[in-house]
């Protein structure tokens, strides 16, 4: 086993026996070299000290050894044992001061050399070395973190993490930051972490009001919206701490924040939906409150109670069709062919023609309950149910002041009227002359003619409701 | 029903043609003078421009989300009003913290009362 031997060069007399037996008896190994040559050969970390004669090394080219011992790791400093040998006076005090000065950490025992002498020396040269293994296992766990730690933060792409000075200039902008930010450690370098605040935060004195409370409370929040490079908002939730000296003066700051912009918009737009969505409820409610309320009385329970459910079950298939999608509209000719289905119309005697048009929610609302009362009123005293009637209904689009109406006409024809039959003023022609107007800014007439009822209903499409514009960019 | 709104006008701001011709009939059965009813706030500050009501009845929702504008008009020309929403009472910015907020769906007749309630602090308020 040489492993952890001494290495001992003494190539003349009894110096090197007695060293390995002094070595034995405090039981570590030595291992003799021959010459020069082989010592240098043999170097290596493991080796616990080297033991040499003068006379093995004077007079040799020791380039090899002093070029292997400033190469050694950082944590090694091999310790040298050196005898001294009768060398010419003159010459071997300058190549002793050299050899010492070249070798670093040297011992030299004048021969001859008391068994004590050089038994306290390599103990004392051994306990040295021991210490040096120490240090190197330190130095490799410190290694190990602080690599571990450099991956982490390096990786640490969704967390911006950003170092500073006393004066809160940057000194170390991290790739999280550069990721989250936009600017490059290269750009950011120097600048004040006020930077990142955004410039209605920076006018109210936040960044500042941040770091004096880190400085008196060793932390502060940062949870707020920021800017990046291109001007967008990132919201950080993060913190900033004060890094202390150990004397307790500042050292800088730390300041680490997670992007959680996302999650903060998805929030916001969560909040809106469901503001949405409770607003929608309570007018669908307030609504069927007043279908409850302004049906005609008239009539059995049994008849007010169809009516109701009728109109119900006509306002029911318009949400289905809105609610499938956020600001959904719904097709014109999909609410009258619905409405004509529901009441079994018979589709050889009702015509149906006009463009393509997308209703927005209220216009679709408001339209789907006055097809069904046209419907439903014709089914029972009108053009559906009469043996010879027939319903036209057809609709335009028509540029007013600049802006496109609907303009939908609803006429039936072979209905026997008779003279001075006045119209009924029910739920549906309020519905039609009153909320339509109101509503939907537009006009509902309703007359009766001498074959049946004529009914023109027309409003304002919103820029939305019309397929031609759909092309144009939102804003 | 004991309420007297008699030679009271009172503007009626709201777009659900139901609820607005329900509290119309309510507020002219009370003898008030209705404004209105209106159903957009563009409507409502030409109203405006034309004949100051004493008080007025304002849906914070007109079609496109929660607005304030009319309501902000009102405050600055010193009529008072109430709010009727279908949102939560905390979409109401702070500067309207004071007004009496309704939420829908409401019984017209209390739309009424909250008008009555509204007419006496401001005559109570301008007797002082």
């Amino acid at each position: 086993m040489d492993s952890g031997a001494v290495l001992v060069l003494a190539p003349i007399g009894r110096d090197g026996p007695a060293a390995v037996e002094i070595l034995a008896r405090i039981g570590i190994s030595g291992i003799v070299c021959a010459d020069y040559g082989a010592l240098v050969e043999r170097l290596g970390p493991q080796r616990l000290a080297v033991i040499a004669a003068e006379e093995g090394l004077y007079g040799r080219d020791l380039g090899d050894l002093i070029r292997w011992t400033k190469d050694q790791p950082v944590w090694s400093d091999l310790p040298f044992i050196i005898l001294t040998s009768h060398l010419p006076h003159q010459r071997a005090t300058a190549w002793r001061a050299e050899l010492i000065s070249s070798l670093g950490n040297v011992t030299l025992l004048e021969r001859p050399v008391e068994s004590i002498t050089l038994t306290s020396s390599t103990q004392a040269a051994l306990r040295a070395r021991q210490r040096q293994y120490e240090l190197r296992g330190l130095l490799s766990e410190l290694e190990h973190g602080n690599e571990r730690f450099r991956l982490i933060v390096e990786n640490a792409r969704d967390y911006a993490i950003i170092l500073s000075d006393p004066n809160d200039t940057i000194i170390d902008w991290l790739p999280g930051a550069a990721a989250v930010f936009g600017w490059s450690a290269d750009e950011m370098l120097g600048k004040p972490t006020s930077s990142i605040f955004t410039p209605e935060d920076q006018a109210q004195g936040v960044p500042r009001q941040e770091l004096s409370r880190a400085r008196a409370e060793g932390v502060a929040p940062n949870v707020r919206w920021h800017e990046t490079k291109d001007g967008r908002r990132v919201f950080l939730d993060g913190q900033t701490v004060t890094l202390r000296n150990d004397d307790g003066t500042i050292r800088g700051f730390m300041k680490i924040g997670k992007d959680i912009t996302e999650r903060k918009r998805n929030e916001e737009r969560q909040a809106v939906l469901t503001a949405e969505l409770q607003h929608r409820v309570r007018n669908v409610l307030a609504t069927v409150a007043s279908l409850v309320k302004r049906g005609d009385a008239t009539g059995t329970t049994q008849e007010f109670r169809e009516r109701l459910s009728g109109r119900i079950a006509a306002m029911a298939r318009t949400q289905t069709l809105l609610t499938r999608g956020a600001a959904e509209g719904v097709e014109l000719e999909g609410i009258v062919r619905d409405e004509l289905l529901a009441q079994a119309a018979d589709p050889s005697r009702v015509s149906v023609e006009g463009p393509f048009i997308i209703l927005m929610p209220k216009a679709a609302e408001v339209l789907t309950l006055a097809i069904h009362e046209l419907t439903t009123n014709a089914a029972k005293y009108g053009a559906i149910g009469a043996p010879q009637g027939r319903v036209t209904i057809q609709w335009e689009r028509e540029p007013r002041q600049g802006q496109d109406w609907l303009e939908l006409t609803w006429q039936e024809s072979g209905v026997e009227i008779l003279p001075g039959h006045q119209m009924r003023k029910g739920f549906g022609t309020e519905l039609i002359t009153r909320r339509v107007p109101f509503e939907l800014k537009g006009s509902g007439e309703m007359q009766l003619t001498g074959t049946g009822l004529l009914c023109r209903i027309s409003f304002p499409l919103q820029p939305s409701e019309s397929v031609l514009q759909t092309g144009v960019p939102a804003e | 029903m004991g309420f007297d709104l008699h030679g009271r006008a009172v503007l009626v701001v709201e777009d659900d043609f139901y609820l607005a011709d329900d509290t119309r009939q309510f507020l002219e059965d009370a003898g008030a003078e209705v404004l209105g009813p209106v159903s957009a706030a563009e409507e409502a500050l030409s109203l405006l421009e034309i004949r100051r009501p004493d008080c007025a009845v304002v849906d914070v929702n007109l079609g496109a989300g929660p607005s304030f504008g009319l309501a902000s008009a009102l405050q600055a020309r010193g009529i008072p009003f109430v709010f009727l929403t279908g949102y939560d009472r905390d979409i109401v910015p702070a500067e309207f913290r004071d007004v009496p907020c309704l939420q829908k769906p409401v019984d017209p007749g209390k739309v009424v009362g909250a008008i009555v309630t509204l007419e006496s602090g401001a005559r109570n308020y301008s007797k002082k």
